[in-house]
């Protein structure tokens, strides 16, 4: 178990996360499943309204639960957070009870009847909650068209099976799936803690160090896959809808060395990262085609993804404009200036994780997970020293891969 | 500057400094030592509900969506695109327009006054032209059909239409698609001339920062104010009770959307007294709705919301709704039993809620005051709303329970009730 602690008396609010990770893989839906009915109670507080009024008690503390996909890893999530003690009156105790709080939930849940994991209502409720929210997943178009984005480009790859996967797997994870999945996280999961803000970390140590003691070393995670692609694949889904939404992906798997990393975050920025990039400017600002759109770097699985919301007619405009643009800065690079804009923006994010714990804790994993743990000044020296030609050569690494286009139902 | 002022705020461990500049704008700066973003955000009261004003001896109506759209045309800048030139110094930037209020903020970490002098020069600087308005069309348009495809926005302006006859809110801040295609340069250049006024603006501004010589650089780059008569906002008259029972639309959902609403019969205005009820709105709907509410838990219990389901407040100065919403199968059942529980929540109400309730809204808005972008925009909102900077704070420690259970009464009534569903298309 790892703890990664900033200690910041500034920070008014404190943070710990405990995240537990494990492949994404059969039981993902018993564990998206899992961290629903754990909210439902634990064994002191025997109820959802038990565990909120603690928490309400405690200065308006939040506890929250969640499971997600990162890379190829299924991490569950227990945030805890609370306003720093000096802000509250004289003598008030927050993060006491809330350390134990956050372990009741996962380790004493609210048992059912006649020996059962957990009660079978809370069970049938939670699941058929689920089972409903998936099957309207479809109402949000743009969460639907990323989701459909992915499954087809990593359609044989864990990357590309939701966590929680379709209705039909939901609807058949059973009480005990439940228990059996809580018991392997809790014993072989890899356990990451971050704990940041007004906090100290020889008690949240302690507390981590007791509640993960009897555990043997976690098996590592498997290594991500990554596809090689063949020819470009275009794909064309609709729905009723007002807007298309247009995803265009690479295969990018990240460099090895930091120079290289830092050019390559620059390049994306560069072609997609912001209302300074070229995506911006060409799609947005000279062809008013979109409202935004963007370029992002999904590190821990290696894939470069460009988003935007169009008019359908406007998709393969839009396709050609990602390729031209990358094409360019390939050739050429980036001018000065760009880059020097792509560079400031990025160190001033560095600068400004110093201001906010769920940021900074965000960073802290992020590094910790990719095996890279820079400081953020060490980063943001490194940021200083691309040129670029380092930033045209890495952009020589993406792929492409799948083009997909979710439109509007023709009439 | 007129009347500084600066004022040490020991609930949040704040220190702010007030003052009033030459052409009656109002300044605010908190001072953050050790912080390394600062944080500037301007704002006016101009939003998407202005929609009929006297300017000068002309009655002026501009289509829904038109203040939005001239919060995008400032971005172009008159000589040069704002983007650029708060790239140039790695600022992150943005603007907003609300119902009520337009505004523009940006945050950095170096050249601070150099973001600030870009800042309070776009914002009372435009160059309007037929090119230019075109040109921010099509953007707009996707900005707007982004919006459409989301049910919950859809829901929450069916329930707009259903609590309100006439008034603005009805409409969506950015307009309809039809609402962006009728809007015209001549439409943006009344509302600037109108509005954008410097006397109108209101800044905040906090970071690690020297307050004098801020409110020195403010007050060199603020431009005389307009010496013309303020314009006259035209109000459209608003009977006291919803327009409706009940709208219901078909759209684009899986399962039914329901939302229902209780208005109050007219706005708390501005000031203290304003801000006073709000909160009182507040706490009123999380002793309902919250998770710790029993209220919340029987109905969770007996499924007639499930986990998506949200309470909100919406108050400005002259309207305010609570509204509550979810999804649900039996939307007949979800709206009978959702408002029965908050229109019987007076009186099975606890002081011991109250104060717990109090505590944690302490705690969150407290906690809530974080980065310097947080704490100016808490304090251009106090100034929008014309009261003082964290004044939430001591209002919400002088709430009593009896006051609370008063504004249950005023609120959660039938007559004040109106819903809204979305049904499947075809179902």
């Amino acid at each position: 178990m790892d703890l990664l602690c900033v200690c910041e008396p500034r920070f008014k609010r404190a943070l710990l996360e405990i995240h537990v990770e494990v492949p994404l893989d059969g039981d993902s839906p018993a564990r998206t499943l899992l961290v629903s009915v754990l909210e439902q109670g634990s064994a002191g507080h025997p109820s959802r309204l038990a565990l909120a009024r603690a928490l309400q008690e405690a200065w308006g503390a939040d506890l929250d639960l969640w499971a997600d996909r990162n890379g190829e890893v299924h991490r569950l999530t227990t945030r805890v957070s609370w306003v720093g003690e000096s802000l509250l009156p004289a003598g008030a105790d927050v993060v006491s009870g809330l350390l134990p709080l956050a372990r009741e939930v996962w380790e004493a849940p609210r048992r059912g009847e006649d020996g059962r994991p957990f009660r079978a209502e809370v069970v049938e409720r939670e699941r058929e909650h689920l089972v409903k929210r998936i099957r309207s997943l479809r109402d949000d178009r743009a969460a639907w068209a990323e989701q459909r984005f992915l499954a087809h480009m990593c359609a044989d790859e864990p990357y590309g099976r939701p966590p929680w996967g379709d209705e039909a797997a939901m609807a058949a994870v059973t009480g005990d799936d439940l228990e059996r999945v809580r018991l392997a996280a809790l014993s072989g999961g890899r356990v990451l803690a971050v704990a940041v803000g007004p906090v100290e970390e020889e008690p949240i140590e302690e507390f981590l160090a007791e509640w993960f003691r009897d555990r043997a070393e976690p098996p590592p995670l498997p290594a991500v896959v990554q596809r090689r692609p063949g020819e470009r694949r275009e794909v064309r889904e609709e729905l009723p809808g007002e807007q298309a939404r247009f995803h265009y992906g690479f295969r990018c798997p990240l460099p090895e060395d930091e120079a290289g990393r830092e050019a390559l975050l620059l390049g994306v920025s560069v072609l997609g990262g912001g209302v300074h990039s070229r995506l911006f400017r060409k799609v947005r600002e000279e062809r008013s085609l979109a409202y935004g759109i963007s370029a992002r770097l999904r590190s821990r699985k290696g894939l470069l993804t460009v988003a935007a919301g169009i008019q359908a007619e406007h998709a393969d405009e839009v396709r050609d404009r990602v390729d031209a643009e990358l094409a360019d800065l390939r050739r050429a690079g980036p001018a000065q200036e760009e880059l020097d804009h792509a560079r400031r923006q990025l160190e001033q994010r560095l600068v400004a994780l110093s201001e906010s714990p769920g940021a900074l804790a965000a960073y802290l994993v992020r590094e910790e997970v990719l095996g890279l743990r820079r400081a953020p000044e060490d980063r943001r020296a490194a940021l200083r020293s691309v040129t670029p030609a380092a930033v045209a050569a890495e952009l020589e690494r993406p792929i492409p891969d799948t083009v997909y286009l979710l439109a509007p139902t023709q009439p | 500057m007129n009347s500084v002022e600066t004022i040490v705020h020991p609930q949040v461990r704040e220190e702010s400094t007030r003052a009033r500049a030459e052409n009656g704008a109002e300044v605010v700066v908190v001072r953050r030592p050790g912080f390394a973003v600062s944080a500037a955000h301007v704002g006016l009261r101009f939003g998407s509900n202005d929609l009929r004003f006297r300017l000068g001896d002309r009655i002026v109506e501009v289509p829904p969506g038109s203040a939005h759209y001239l919060e995008h045309k400032l971005f172009e800048g008159r000589d040069e695109k704002v983007f650029d030139r708060f790239a140039r110094i790695g600022a992150e930037f943005n603007g907003g327009t609300s119902f009520t209020t337009t505004t523009y903020y940006f945050t950095a970490s170096q050249a601070f006054d150099a973001g600030l002098d870009v800042l309070l020069d776009f914002v009372q600087d435009v160059l309007l032209t037929e090119e230019r308005v075109e040109k921010e069309r099509g953007i707009i348009e996707q900005e707007v059909r982004m919006y459409d495809d989301h049910p919950s926005f859809h829901g929450v302006f069916l329930l707009h239409r259903a609590l309100y006859h006439r008034h603005p809110i009805r409409h969506s801040p950015g307009g309809s698609v039809d609402d962006v295609r009728r809007i015209t340069v001549d439409h943006l250049r009344d509302c600037w001339q109108a509005f954008y006024r410097p006397e109108n603006l209101r800044i905040a501004i906090a970071g690690d920062l020297d307050p004098e010589a801020v409110l020195a650089r403010v007050e060199g780059m603020l431009r005389p104010a307009v010496l013309t008569p303020p314009v006259e906002r035209l109000v459209v008259e608003e009977p006291p009770t919803p327009a409706a029972s009940l709208l219901e639309e078909d759209f684009r959902v899986t399962r039914p959307h329901v939302y229902v609403g209780w208005r109050d019969p007219e706005g708390p205005g501005l000031g203290d007294s304003g801000l006073r009820r709000r909160l009182l709105g507040s706490l009123a709907l999380d002793l309902v709705f919250d998770l710790a509410s029993p209220i919340h838990e029987d109905l969770y219990q007996r499924g007639v919301v499930d986990d998506g389901f949200r309470a909100s407040l919406s108050v400005d100065a002259d309207w305010s709704y609570a509204a509550a919403g979810g999804e649900s199968d039996e939307p007949e059942r979800f709206l009978a039993e959702v408002a029965g529980a908050a229109e019987s929540a007076r009186d099975r109400v606890r002081e011991d809620d109250f104060e717990r309730v109090r505590r944690a809204a302490f705690g969150r808005l407290v906690s809530s005051l974080q980065s310097c972008s947080a704490v100016a925009g808490h304090a251009l909102h106090a100034m929008l709303q014309e009261v003082a900077p964290f004044a939430a704070l001591d209002l919400l420690a002088g709430l009593r329970f009896d006051e609370v259970r008063v504004r249950m009464d005023e609120l959660f009534r039938e007559e004040h009730r109106a819903a809204a569903v979305l049904r499947p298309e075809g179902g």
